[in-house]
């Protein structure tokens, strides 16, 4: 009884329902019309419509980038104003216009943007009615009127291409990882080295310094220009045209004897470098460059052959003639051949493990069988380690070192970063000469010292981080020859930001026990850095003993003081300079420097 | 194969080949590409894109994926966690992020995962010890000498690097011999008053002699 009681009062209830509908929703709708536009929505108000904008990204140097375009009316030259959440509002005019985006330049320099902050710009009705998109690219003064207007909807559509090398607007799929069936963002298509642009880097630079001693009328004087050039992809082929070059001028001014003045030009690379990106796995490098696998080989003029296996492990042999290690480099009495082999363990190359084998023949004549191991292991957190040994093989035709084996040299570092600036560094290290034809042994050296010398040291540097703004430095080494023993100390501390931002004032003790020598002093430095500015200025006081003197005649003072500074103008030139002077008993020491650079 | 030095007709003549071609490298260097950051295709896609805007005209312009735009600035340190410092600042994107490798490993092993080790891997990984990043000019080679067993005393601090490591110029510094003569050979040809070869004294300059000037010896009598 009740349900069909309840029926008549609902039909009841939705005609009422349904005729307030009908009659009320014109009111409503009307109503709406005064209601201000919620954001994102635009307003015309007598002719003009206020079109609501957001910044999207701050792009410095007082621009930013909204995210309203030409498709919403915009055009270059209109006027925006900012409506920050902390109140206010900051003008800013449309400097550039795209699709879909416009950049504006703040005309109030308090105006500092942040992604998200509200806007809105007025575009006058009749602007829109030319429903076509724009492209302006072009620059206008800020201060200038609004010439956008006039060019837009006509110039404008020069379309950008999206990917599509055909008619205008066919699709090329070239996405060549996709297949049916994956997802849609499965795979892109990677630029081949035919079809990217060549690039020219590099960097010219040049440099002045002079030393004058207190030896009466003797002066140094050394004068470089160098220039590094990186021609990539200059065949459409992916590779690198490498170039580094340096001309080198020197002068000598005795009191009592002719000078001595030498200069000259040095080609330290010159090579052709093709392959080794994820389309080739084989590399080849000719000219003259320093070898790649491995390089501990030292440079040579040939030729590399590497090729990098699926695991990212590799191998490879190489050939030429290297050049003596000094000023002239002359080429042509050492050749060599050499083959390496690098395994590695993961992607991220998080350990490796390389051996080396080099032979080479001094004007003929064979000279120098050597073995070459690095390696390395670069766990993301604790301890990491990297290593690398030179063992030279003998034979009985080498008189001082005799048949057999030797490490020649070795350098070996565990370095741990605990996090927040704490990092502890060991580091061991052994020199010795080996038994060469090759002129790479600086100067002559004595049978015996060749024979028998060879120096050890062991060494920890650490970094504390007392305070936020304070480090202190401890360092001890330690080492070993076939004569002598000693080592060497320094604990300092580095204040940062106590004269200003970007300033560092460190100070420290040392002490020195060397092979002729032992020192005992401290030095204090005031460093600093700006954005286009550096200074850094140093005083160093020891005490030096000359071991193996009389007690009166033994000791004497040291004093160094040093003023470096660097100015960087623009983003691609800097320039440094430094004088120094040293001070001992009643003699003087001065030196000073320049130096350019320019990258482009 | 002494061509790469001036000190023959062929060296000068293949410089200035080498000189022109540079040039002309340079003159016919296609235009385009952008002076901020250089960002060209180069090696594909290969910087994570994953969080950027979805409106790709903030950052790219023109035909292409090529172009970025003039005014493009992107906060390296806030962006990623690794603020570029010195000359990284400016540095093209395509520097580091290629497909030569995961940009991860080269950073892993610092500055010779990306740099030539031109030192051969004599003078070990910690290349800021003497390097800053605005250029490769070194600094601090007194202060480093003083962790060796030959700290540079008197006239040494205030003498040039390559008048005791002849390959300073090439970076080799290693080996070097510590000994007086290895360096002042001639100066003891020279030294006539007395005459130290007629006197025997040919080796050991130290224990007459100070490292500030040859004029304070003193004759040790043993």
């Amino acid at each position: 009884m009740k349900a069909r009681e309840q029926a008549p009062r609902k039909r009841g209830a939705a005609w009422l329902l349904a005729a307030a509908f009908t009659f009320l929703t014109p009111v409503l709708f009307a109503r709406t019309q005064d209601v201000p536009p919620a954001a994102g929505q635009s307003q015309p108000i007598a002719g003009e419509l206020i079109v609501p904008l957001r910044v999207r990204n701050p792009l410095g140097d007082g621009r930013a980038a909204v995210d309203r375009g030409s498709q919403d009316g915009l055009c270059v030259g209109d006027d925006v104003e900012f409506l920050p959440r902390t109140g206010g509002r900051w003008r800013a005019r449309v400097v550039r216009v795209e699709g879909r985006s416009a950049i504006v330049e703040a005309l109030d320099t308090n105006l500092v943007f942040e992604p998200g902050m509200r806007g809105e710009v007025r575009v006058p009705l009749s602007r829109l009615e030319s429903t076509a998109p724009q492209v302006v690219t072009e620059d206008v003064d800020p201060d200038g009127k609004p010439d956008g207007a006039a060019e837009a909807p006509d110039a404008a559509l020069e379309s950008v291409d999206v990917g599509a090398p055909g008619a205008p607007g066919a699709y090329e799929n070239r996405d060549e990882d996709w297949r049916a069936g994956m997802p849609l963002l499965a795979g892109v298509h990677v630029p081949r080295p035919s079809e990217r642009r060549s690039s020219i880097t590099g960097r010219l630079w040049s440099s002045f310094d002079a030393i004058f001693p207190d030896e009466p009328g003797r002066s140094d004087t050394f004068v470089r220009s160098g220039i590094d050039v990186e021609y990539e992809n200059p065949f459409a082929e992916g590779g690198r045209l490498q170039l580094d070059a340096e001309w080198n001028s020197r002068r000598t001014r005795r009191a009592d004897e002719a000078d001595l003045a030498d200069s000259t030009f040095r080609v330290e690379r010159f090579s052709y470098a093709v392959g080794g990106t994820r389309f080739q796995r084989d590399r080849v490098e000719v000219g003259r460059f320093l070898q790649r696998g491995l390089p501990q080989l030292g440079v040579v003029d040939g030729v590399e052959w590497s090729r990098r296996e699926p695991g990212a492990s590799g191998f490879g042999v190489s050939l030429g003639f290297m050049p003596e290690p000094d000023r002239d480099y002359q080429s042509g009495h050492d050749f060599q051949i050499a083959g390496w082999y690098r395994w590695v363990s993961d992607s991220l190359e998080t350990a490796s493990a390389a051996v080396g084998y080099q032979k080479t023949w001094h004007d003929g004549n064979a000279d120098r069988d050597l073995v070459v191991v690095d390696g390395h292991y670069l766990p993301g957190q604790g301890w990491r380690y990297f290593a690398t040994l030179w063992v030279d093989l003998y034979t009985s035709g080498d008189e001082a070192k005799g048949s057999g084996a030797e490490v020649t040299q070795a350098i070996a570092t565990a370095t741990r970063d605990f996090g927040t600036g704490n990092t502890l560094d060991l580091v061991y290290s052994r020199l010795a000469y080996p038994e060469l034809d090759r002129n790479e042994v600086f100067p002559i050296i004595d049978p015996d010292v060749l024979a028998d010398e060879a120096v050890d040291r062991l060494g920890a540097d650490t970094w504390f981080q007392l305070m936020p703004d304070t480090r202190v430095l401890t360092r001890l080494g330690v080492w070993q020859d076939a004569d002598e023993n000693g080592g060497d100390a320094e604990l300092g501390a580095e204040l940062a930001g106590l004269f200003g931002a970007g300033s560092r004032l460190r100070s420290s003790i040392y002490g020195t026990d060397g092979e002729f020598t032992s020192s005992l002093g401290g030095r204090l430095g005031l460093g600093v850095v700006r954005e286009s500015t550096s200074f850094d200025l140093s005083y160093e006081l020891a005490n030096q003993r000359q071991k193996g003197f009389g007690t009166d005649n033994d000791d004497f003072l040291h004093q160094r003081l040093r003023l470096g500074m660097g100015w960087r103008p623009t983003r691609n030139f800097s320039v440094s300079a430094h004088v120094e002077t040293i001070l001992r008993d009643n003699l003087s020491n001065f030196a000073g420097g320049v130096y350019a650079q320019w990258t482009f | 194969m002494d061509l790469l030095t001036l000190r023959s007709s062929r060296g000068r003549v293949l410089a200035a080949v080498l000189l022109a071609y540079v040039a002309i490298a340079c003159a016919l260097q296609r235009p385009g590409g952008v002076a901020v950051h250089r960002w060209w295709a180069g090696l594909g896609p290969v910087i994570p894109h994953d969080n950027f805007p979805a409106d790709c005209s903030l950052c790219h312009v023109g035909e292409g994926w090529n172009n970025i735009r003039a005014d493009f600035v992107f906060n390296h340190g806030a962006e990623t966690g690794v603020a570029l410092t010195g000359a990284h600042a400016q540095a093209s994107c395509l520097r580091c992020h290629n497909d030569r490798g995961h940009v991860a490993v080269f950073a892993s092993k610092g500055c010779s995962g990306c740099h030539e080790d031109v030192h051969q891997a004599q003078l070990g990984t910690d290349c800021q010890s003497c390097h800053l990043e605005h250029d490769w000019r070194p600094y601090g080679q007194v202060e480093r000498h003083d962790r060796t067993r030959f700290p540079l005393v008197g006239a040494h601090a205030v003498t040039s690097c390559h008048r005791c490591h002849a390959g300073a110029e090439v970076g080799r510094f290693v080996p070097t011999d510590i000994e007086c003569l290895s360096c002042h050979r001639e100066d003891l040809a020279r030294a006539q008053l007395p005459d130290h070869f007629g006197l025997g004294w040919v080796d050991r300059c130290d224990r007459c002699h100070l490292p500030t000037t040859w004029n304070q010896a003193e004759i040790q009598l043993r």
